[in-house]
């Protein structure tokens, strides 16, 4: 059981946007996304940050997904900020880039804590659907991508057992140096290596058992249904961006 | 036919390392397997046969279906399986989603899939569950879950593989009790694969695997008279079973007695 | 070495929605040189227990004594370090086998003792009297630990944490997945550890039958509380008690109490099989 929650899964409580259609949610972050980049002033970056906050309490998320963001884009930043005082720009674009970020990874940040993995593929798979046209195999990489999402808490707490049971042997990640915490890698990444290849084996033919097969159509079951919310935020989200393409053309 | 799995002289090696040669076995319709055997006795192979995971020689018979490729889907729509860890089969974020995942790649109607999977939470008794997300429940929770996945497909067979290893006693007993009931009130076919010999006492027949060979086949009450061949396998009788062949053995009770007042009652009439 | 829990309570997640308390201001004592058990229903805290006592959990309140360290909230008092205390307590986790990543049995069972500090000629030594231990014999040091069997993995395993002789074993449900016989030979390695070797042997399972057939102690937890605890007489004849928490007792035990509630007779407290029957012969007779 992981203790950190944070960093991109599924927070459950229960908010008007936990209870949204994923389709709403993700064409909102696309929106959103392709909104950012649009504005190249600061201030109205900070305007944007505020959607994000509107958005976060509406979701009823915890404060601290801020302080986690910026804890983990901080190199990121310090990086952005080296790459432009070599090239000798402005603070004002340096600034306008590090919210640019920020606002990325936080509104992403939110879709996922409000959106369980196989509604975000559900919500891929719907919205990407016009590119079939172009031969693009959206139901294969919607599959794909449940499966990594699926896989990937799998695989932290199977990590996380096995730097435990390597701790009682001796190497303790948490309690190293350097050299510790490398040797307590290369001790996990074997088993952990093994375990999970056999997990994935098991689920796949379990799904097997159970009839699953990626070419047959199949049900959709009950899957959140788009409601007035999703039209206001979305109408909202839509509103900005045109508000922020008028400033441009003004 | 009566049989509802017909096993015809199948061959089966893993590898180098053979598992079945020639083997046979009939499952009669309505029977309670449950399948012991030592480590390696091909136990947990023979599960993975039936449910078409594994090519062999020879032919099965399913509901008098021949296992090949054109019935294999078929065929799996009426076998409902159990693992011994929920987790390593688990796929949705929800309960209820977790549960209609068989019935939604059966292309089962929505209205219907709502109907079953609230029926069948209701007998499995995890109504309050069905909004969860699975890996967040206790593992007898979890092992709930899978059988009411596995249930409601409304299946002819019901295969348990070592589904009780990691359960406490009280979500076992749950388990036991629902299952008897099918068996016994809708002719559920159920074949239980067990580390647990104790696990025997719930069927009515006990199949005994070694190396891939059939030792011992038939009713619970002749099975398990067999006390020598269990100790060679190095497997422990149940305790009842145990008890009554000692008791057997000082003329104090006739017959094997499984359950523990019926002991009482026949020792101190 | 003994271990003593202080009014020690851990809390998973405790800023979030789906915090869960696994054990509330427990106080209790691991007596030297004994076996004592633990255990109670699959979320009762044992596990959780298990991981505060190797330092791999700190409590979120209260404070764990073992031997001269004290663990706190904070981490390890005196700052002393952790493998100081580690390389004292063998915990053997479930599965253990999930943790193999050496090419040989000699490297598993070696890897441990190197970054505990151990001079090599020591741990040839001592991989050989590990491997006793558990049953094996040296023929198996240059296998590959993958290729063995269930039971041979798993005494593999347990080998590679009593190698470097641990004073304290933990073993986290040792007995799920093994057959019998397996079953047998662990009773009696936890035997050989505990007469011979006078280890402080603590045993996590709900196999009430091996909790029966070793303990000097066996402690129950349901939800995060101690339930009750002795000597495995006074725990197991209290089956009301223990089946109102998901418990059953040994069965040799189940019978002799139903005897007693149905017919008023007394066979008392039967180990053995044999010693049962002759109870039961002399009484029906």
């Amino acid at each position: 059981m992981s203790n950190n929650f944070l960093v991109g899964s599924y927070y459950p409580v229960k908010s008007k946007v936990h209870f949204m259609s994923p389709i709403s949610k993700i064409l909102c972050t696309l929106i959103f996304i392709v909104t950012t980049f649009l504005c190249s002033d600061p201030r109205l970056m900070l305007l944007l940050s505020m959607v994000i906050v509107l958005v976060t309490e509406m979701a009823r998320l915890p404060r601290r997904i801020y302080f986690k963001t910026f804890k983990s884009l901080r190199f990121v930043i310090v990086f952005i900020i080296l790459i432009y005082y070599l090239l000798g720009t402005d603070l004002e674009t340096v600034l306008n880039m590090i919210l640019r970020v920020i606002n990325i990874v936080l509104y992403t940040s939110v879709l996922t804590l409000t959106t369980p993995p196989t509604e975000i593929t559900y919500g891929l798979q719907k919205v990407l659907s016009p590119l079939r046209i172009l031969g693009i195999r959206v139901k294969k990489l919607s599959l794909s991508l449940t499966f990594a999402l699926r896989f990937i808490p799998m695989f932290l707490d199977e990590g996380n057992r096995i730097l435990k049971t390597q701790a009682s042997r001796g190497i303790d990640y948490y309690a190293s140096g350097i050299k510790g915490k490398f040797l307590a890698v290369k001790s996990m990444l074997i088993p952990m290596y093994i375990q999970t290849v056999h997990k994935i084996d098991l689920m796949a033919e379990s799904m097997q058992v159970r009839l699953y097969n990626i070419n047959n159509k199949r049900t959709n079951f009950k899957k959140a249904k788009w409601g007035f919310f999703d039209t206001f935020l979305l109408l909202i989200h839509l509103g900005i961006l045109g508000l922020i393409i008028a400033r441009m053309v003004i | 036919m009566n049989e509802i799995i017909s096993i015809k002289d199948i061959d089966f090696s893993y590898g180098k390392h053979e598992i079945f040669k020639n083997f046979s076995l009939d499952v009669e319709k309505g029977d309670f397997i449950t399948i012991i055997g030592p480590n390696g006795s091909g136990k947990s192979t023979l599960v993975r046969i039936l449910l078409g995971l594994e090519k062999t020689t020879g032919e099965i018979y399913v509901n008098s279906l021949r296992m090949n490729k054109q019935n294999i889907r078929e065929i799996m729509s009426k076998i409902g399986v159990v693992l011994e860890n929920p987790d390593d089969q688990f796929v949705a974020e929800t309960v209820m989603h977790e549960i209609s995942f068989s019935l939604e790649n059966m292309q089962v109607e929505s209205s219907e899939i709502r109907k079953r999977v609230n029926k069948i939470a209701e007998f499995v008794g995890i109504e309050e569950l069905l909004e969860k997300e699975p890996h967040s429940l206790s593992g007898g929770q979890k092992q709930l879950v899978s059988l009411a996945s596995a249930l409601a497909i409304n299946p002819d067979v019901l295969i348990l593989d070592e589904a009780f290893t990691m359960l406490d006693v009280e979500t076992k007993e749950k388990i036991y009790k629902k299952i008897k009931y099918l068996n016994e009130t809708e002719n559920l076919t159920i074949l239980n694969v067990s580390h647990d010999t104790e696990d025997t006492l719930n069927g009515n027949k006990i199949l005994v695997l070694d190396n891939g060979k059939v030792i011992l086949y038939g009713p619970k009450e002749e099975v398990l008279l067999e006390e020598k061949k269990f100790n060679n396998l190095g497997l422990a009788l149940p305790f009842m079973a145990e008890l009554s062949i000692k008791l057997k053995y000082y003329d104090l009770i006739d017959d094997l007695i499984f359950d523990m007042d019926e002991m009482v009652n026949k020792l101190w009439k | 070495m003994e271990i003593k829990f202080n009014e020690v309570s851990y809390t998973y997640n405790s800023n979030s929605p789906i915090k869960k308390e696994a054990l509330k201001k427990i106080s209790l004592s691991f007596e030297e040189g004994k076996v004592t058990s633990v255990i109670g229903k699959a979320g009762s805290g044992k596990s959780t227990m298990a991981e505060l006592m190797n330092a791999l959990l700190f409590p979120t309140e209260g404070t764990i004594e073992i031997g001269n360290f004290l663990i706190t909230s904070k981490g390890i008092k005196k700052n002393k370090r952790i493998n100081d205390l580690r390389v004292n307590i063998g915990l053997v986790f479930q599965l253990p086998e999930e943790q193999f990543f050496n090419i040989t049995v000699k490297d598993e069972i070696s890897f441990g003792m190197k970054y505990f500090n151990y001079k090599t000629k020591d741990i040839d030594k001592r991989v050989s009297d590990a491997l006793k231990m558990v049953g094996l014999n040296d023929d198996y040091l240059d296998r590959n630990p993958l290729t063995l069997s269930n039971g041979e993995k798993r005494k593999v395993a347990i080998a590679s944490i009593i190698a470097f002789n641990p004073k304290i074993i933990i073993l986290d449900e040792p007995t799920i997945g093994l057959d019998n016989e397996s079953k047998k030979n662990l009773i009696q390695m936890i035997r050989k550890l505990k007469m011979r070797l006078n280890k402080t042997i603590i045993v996590i399972s709900h196999d009430i039958e091996l909790v029966h057939t070793i303990s000097d102690h066996i402690v129950v937890l349901d939800n995060g509380d101690i339930i009750t605890q002795g000597d495995k007489y006074y725990v197991f004849k209290q089956e009301e008690l223990l089946n109102q928490y998901g418990l059953k007792v040994p069965k040799i035990i189940e019978f002799s109490n139903l005897v007693y509630n149905r017919k008023g007779i007394k066979i008392g407290y039967r180990d053995e099989m044999n010693d049962l029957i002759k109870d039961i012969y002399r009484y029906v007779k």
